[in-house]
């Protein structure tokens, strides 16, 4: 949170017009979809790198803080709401690749990185060690053959952030579908990780 | 599974998540008998989702609200906002009310089947901050736990739209407690009955480790059909963490008016806090004012209030008060203050004392006290006289007197005075009819013994002791001088010697004790013709008193005149049984353990044929047998004995009580005795667990039983363990008696044999040395200790083949052992003799000094002289 703020931040990569493309990609651009995606990857994931490394040290590592950061970094503010949630919508599941690719490697390499634990928002969950992180995407693994939609509200609660209201436009479903989803999921998630 | 199942699995996990208590269990059960499969998947679920409550941490999520949605924009609008259209499943209907950090809603679920009101509790925008975030978590955990009819009971929880934590609650439609009460003109015992459910609901809090820490009547709303219901967990506390809830700044969350003393300090809370709490609201109940005169104000007032401020008499209080205050039936202030006089002023002091050891301990015992007194049966509240703080001195004595050996049994038979006069007291009532008059006259003599005490005791007036409370003695002293007065009144003076006799030998003044009870007997002998029962009560108090003066002889002599005196009077068994059992004490204070295990099984035959098995005095019988069997050599019997004490004392007074420690401490000492070094170990271990819960700091007698327990270990072999116990009795006892004290002294000498016994001579000859520079430090030189520990040092150096100085630390200890007084001719001190000689003969002659030739010479021969 205090990142955004922060005068030691790194410094913006290509700070490509991720605005431009966000209203393309609404308009129906798939091309503008394909340039978006790695340059949006691309930040989460250095975001995440630069967290873990505890250049800035932090208890934890929020995912959500991250994409938030991202969008700020990324994003006009001035950009119209409904791209807004498209860029959360993306960002929520690049956000679960991030994690699930850096737990990968602070497995196979012990030295990489810190311990932090991750945190994920709605989910009552720390997830402490790489392990933790690759069972949870295993267990939305599974979840998705079950039942696909509740994996796009984890994702859009957990990963990203979106608010029940939000994640209800983002999906075009109602605010108690939403929340039905979303307990469902947790007590699934909580269950399948052994935690309850 | 497939998608198909996944969702029949779904749908009748939400089914039974919008249930709660018995309905969900009606509906699971028949769920189960549909489909046991899809039951038990749903049934991991629910779990699942329990957990997810109890374990409630929000992290993320909640930390977040801090910052605006970046979907909404950076600004968040300005409070005070309309409130919100819907939080989480509910509709917002209006707002109920607003407190320092949250808002509360009334909210209406309309889900598919059911609607449902709820109190919605949100945090304020701009309040989010991480403390208050923990709170609401922390009172929604709290809620979880609690299912109770008086408590109000949660419903749902989650984040707001906006990010903001939130829980639903079962909304009461109710009034504050004191309004209902007045407006419903309920009278003292429909009040009092009321008070018992919320009594309920904070026992049921406790059971659940729970303190709820904010008890007050705006926190106690009464429903429409005269259920009380308990309200807002905000700072609850609970009883297995330790969290405090002191804000970061030092600001006190509580409501002074309302709070316990240790509260406002700051000190460590129990349960005993929130039977002050409700010691206050019952006060407010039943006398329609508060307990303080005045307002506390500051923070000044209020330690000023917390350190010094006693509460006034309710039947006092009322007098002073506007009786439009009071007006309810019994109608106006004095018939009212009559109605609080008695029973309910004790009770309410007792619920109201500063020390939260001298209250009730727990709530169930307020609340069976209340039903007591509506049953119109004795309360156990008393009014605070000095006995009644002496009695809990001596106890505290008693166990420091057993604790303080390793193996230190305790023979009472002092208590029996007490439930003598109980006793009296019930018969005199039985006998009414035939005996109403000799009923009057004890009455009178009660109550005109009653106010000598409270004038002499100045209990309950704050304004007698300006200034530092006197001591017990100056107490007595000033009683004793107005005894004199009452030589015109022999059986009320009679009656008073022996009142503070008694609390003189609580005192441990039993020369006192004797004057007193003598004189007692003197008057009684000479104004009541025999038989009489004053005159049995006179010759058995005389009888113990002597027989802790060590005359055994003379007790005797009293018991006997005392059994041969209750001959003669009607049958009165419970009586027989004191004498028995004090005949027994005197029997092995004499040395005749036989005579007393003789003595000591007629009372208990006796006592547990008319009290049964779960009596205090019963327990003391039992306790007392079991001494005398430790010291015929049957630890055996003995343990089994003590075992059975301790169940009884623990069953009726609570494993923390002073006398259940004591036993405690005696069945560890008699198990190691009988070589159950397994058992012994066990039984310390539970001691010192309560121990530390019970005097929460660095206490003496804690660190004495971890030094058992470590001699134990270390003489069963675990050395590693005993010098962990060795290492937490130093610092319980360093603490607590200082670094230089005996006691703290002897537990250097296990950390130095611990260490010998390890195979670590360096370290053992570091402890021996930081040992003897602390007994330097001693006023009176601790001889014993000294003997040991260079016999100790003696035997480690003399392994080690350095016989010289092996042979200065024997002669060091022989001499220590001589100023000691302790005899030469035992086999503990020829033991060190045949050392001594032996390194004598293993040293070379020309490199012992003279001086250590001479002195060993001397002591040698002081050995062989004998």
């Amino acid at each position: 949170m205090a990142a955004v703020s922060d005068s030691k931040s790194p410094p913006i990569p290509a700070a490509g017009d991720v605005s431009q493309l966000l209203v393309a990609w609404r308009r129906g651009s798939d091309d503008a979809l394909e340039e978006l995606t790695p340059l949006v990857y691309g930040e989460l994931r250095r975001l995440a790198q630069y967290y873990m490394n505890g250049e800035r040290h932090r208890d934890d590592l929020q995912a959500t803080a991250l994409v938030h950061e991202a969008f700020l970094r990324l994003v006009h503010l001035k950009l119209d709401w409904k791209d807004r949630q498209h860029f959360f919508a993306m960002a929520g599941r690049l956000m679960r690749r991030v994690l699930v690719e850096l737990a990968r490697k602070r497995d196979a390499d012990k030295r990489g990185g810190g311990e932090q634990p991750v945190t994920l928002a709605g989910l009552e969950l720390s997830l402490e060690a790489p392990q933790d992180v690759l069972g949870l995407d295993e267990a939305l693994k599974t979840l998705q053959k079950l039942d696909g939609r509740k994996v796009q509200v984890v994702e859009l609660r957990c990963f990203a952030g979106l608010t029940i209201e939000e994640t209800a436009a983002v999906l075009e479903i109602s605010h108690a579908t939403v929340e039905r989803d979303f307990k469902m999921a947790k007590a699934w998630l909580v269950r399948e990780l052994g935690l309850a | 599974m497939n998608p198909e199942r996944f969702a029949d699995v779904e749908e009748a996990f939400h089914r039974l998540c919008a249930l709660q208590g018995q309905a969900r269990r009606d509906a699971f059960a028949q769920l189960e008998a549909e489909d046991a499969d899809l039951a038990a998947e749903v049934a991991s679920l629910l779990d699942a989702d329990d957990a997810t409550w109890r374990l409630g941490d929000f992290a993320g999520a909640e930390r977040d609200t801090r910052r605006s949605s970046p979907l909404q924009g950076p600004t968040a609008p300005a409070e005070p906002a309309p409130p919100p259209e819907r939080i989480g499943g509910f509709r917002i209907l209006e707002e109920l009310g607003r407190g320092g950090m949250g808002v509360v809603y009334l909210g209406e679920r309309d889900d598919d089947d059911f609607r449902q009101k709820a109190a919605i509790k949100v945090v304020k925008r701009g309040m989010d901050t991480d403390e208050i975030l923990d709170r609401m978590r922390h009172e929604r955990r709290i809620l979880a736990s609690l299912e109770h009819p008086n408590i109000a009971r949660l419903i749902d929880g989650g984040t707001t739209e906006d990010g903001r934590p939130y829980f639903a609650m079962e909304h009461i439609e109710g009034r504050n407690l004191l309004e209902w009460v007045r407006r419903e003109r309920l009278d003292l015992a429909a009040r009092i009955r009321l008070f018992l459910e919320i009594c309920a609901a904070v026992e049921y809090a406790h059971r659940n480790l729970v303190i709820h820490r904010d008890l007050k009547p705006s926190n106690i709303l009464v429903t429409e059909d005269g259920t009380a219901k308990l309200l807002d967990f905000g700072i609850a506390k609970l009883l297995v963490s330790d969290g405090d809830l002191r804000t970061t700044t030092g600001e006190l969350l509580l409501t002074p008016d309302y709070a316990s003393p240790e509260q406002i300090l700051g000190e460590p809370l129990t349960t005993a806090s929130d039977v002050y709490s409700l010691g206050v609201v019952l006060y407010e109940l039943l006398a329609g004012v508060h307990p303080y005169r005045e307002k506390i104000q500051g923070l000044a007032g209020l330690y000023h209030f917390a350190s010094k401020v006693t509460v006034q008499r309710a039947s006092t209080r009322v007098l002073d008060v506007d009786p439009a205050d009071a007006s309810y039936p019994p109608q106006g202030s004095r018939p009212l203050a009559r109605a609080l006089a008695g029973d309910l002023d004790n009770i309410l002091g007792m619920a109201l004392r500063r020390e939260p050891e001298r209250r009730y301990p727990t709530v169930a015992e307020l609340a069976e006290d209340l039903r007591r007194h509506l049953d119109f049966r004795p309360v156990r509240a008393h009014p605070e006289t000095l006995g009644y703080r002496v009695s809990r001195f001596i106890r505290r004595q008693r166990l420091a007197v057993a604790a303080a050996g390793l193996i230190f049994l305790s023979l009472s038979g002092g208590i029996a005075g007490t439930s003598w006069q109980a006793h009296r007291a019930s018969q005199a009532l039985q006998q009414a009819e035939e005996q109403r008059q000799e009923a009057q006259e004890q009455a009178e003599l009660a109550r005109t013994v009653n106010a000598f005490l409270v004038e002499i005791f100045g209990e309950g007036d704050p304004g007698k002791h300006l200034g530092d409370e006197p001591t017990a003695r100056d107490l007595l002293q000033n009683g004793r001088t107005r005894l004199d007065t009452l030589e015109s009144q022999p059986r009320v003076l009679a009656a008073l010697a022996v009142v503070m006799g008694q609390v003189y030998q609580e005192l441990g003044d039993q020369a006192e004790a004797r004057d007193l009870y003598g004189r007692a007997l003197e008057i009684r002998q000479s104004e009541l013709p025999a038989p009489h029962p004053d005159r049995v009560e006179s010759l058995y108090l005389l009888a113990d008193a002597e027989r802790e003066l060590g005359n055994a002889a003379n007790s005797e002599a009293l018991l006997t005149q005392a059994l041969q005196e209750l001959g003669q009077l009607p049958e009165d068994q419970e009586t027989r049984a004191i004498l028995m059992n004090d005949m027994g004490a005197t029997q092995h204070a004499a040395d005749n353990p036989d005579s007393a295990a003789d003595w000591l099984e007629q009372a208990l035959e006796i006592r547990q044929r008319l009290l049964g098995s779960r009596h205090s005095d019963t327990a003391q019988t039992l306790n007392n047998l079991a001494v005398v069997r430790a010291r015929q050599g049957d630890f055996g019997a003995a343990a089994d004995l003590f075992r059975q004490a301790l169940e009884t004392t623990e069953d009726l007074l609570g494993r923390e009580h002073p006398e259940s420690m004591v036993r405690r401490s005696n069945l560890a000492a008699t198990l190691h005795q009988l070589g159950d070094n397994g058992a012994a170990v066990a039984e310390y271990r539970k001691l010192v667990e309560t121990q530390r819960q019970v005097f929460k700091r660095a206490h003496p007698e804690t660190g004495q039983s971890l030094n058992n327990l470590g001699f134990i270990l270390l003489r069963s072999g675990q050395t590693g363990a005993a010098l962990a116990a060795f290492g937490e009795a130093e610092l319980e006892l360093s603490e607590s008696l200082g670094p230089d004290h005996y006691n703290t002294l002897s537990v250097l000498l296990g950390i130095a044999l611990g260490h010998t016994q390890s195979d670590q001579p360096e370290d053992a000859f570091v402890t021996f040395k930081e040992f003897f520079q602390r007994a330097e430090r001693i006023k009176e030189q601790p001889l014993r200790l000294l003997q040991s520990a260079h016999a100790r040092r003696g035997r480690l150096w003399l392994s080690l083949g350095d016989h010289r100085k092996a042979i200065a630390d024997f002669c060091s200890c022989l001499r220590f052992r001589e100023a000691a007084g302790l005899p030469a001719d035992n086999r503990g001190e020829a033991e060190i003799r045949d050392l001594l000689r032996e390194a004598l003969a293993a040293n070379p002659p020309g490199e012992s000094t003279d001086a250590e030739g001479a002195c060993s010479a001397r002591l040698l021969t002081r050995g062989a002289a004998q």
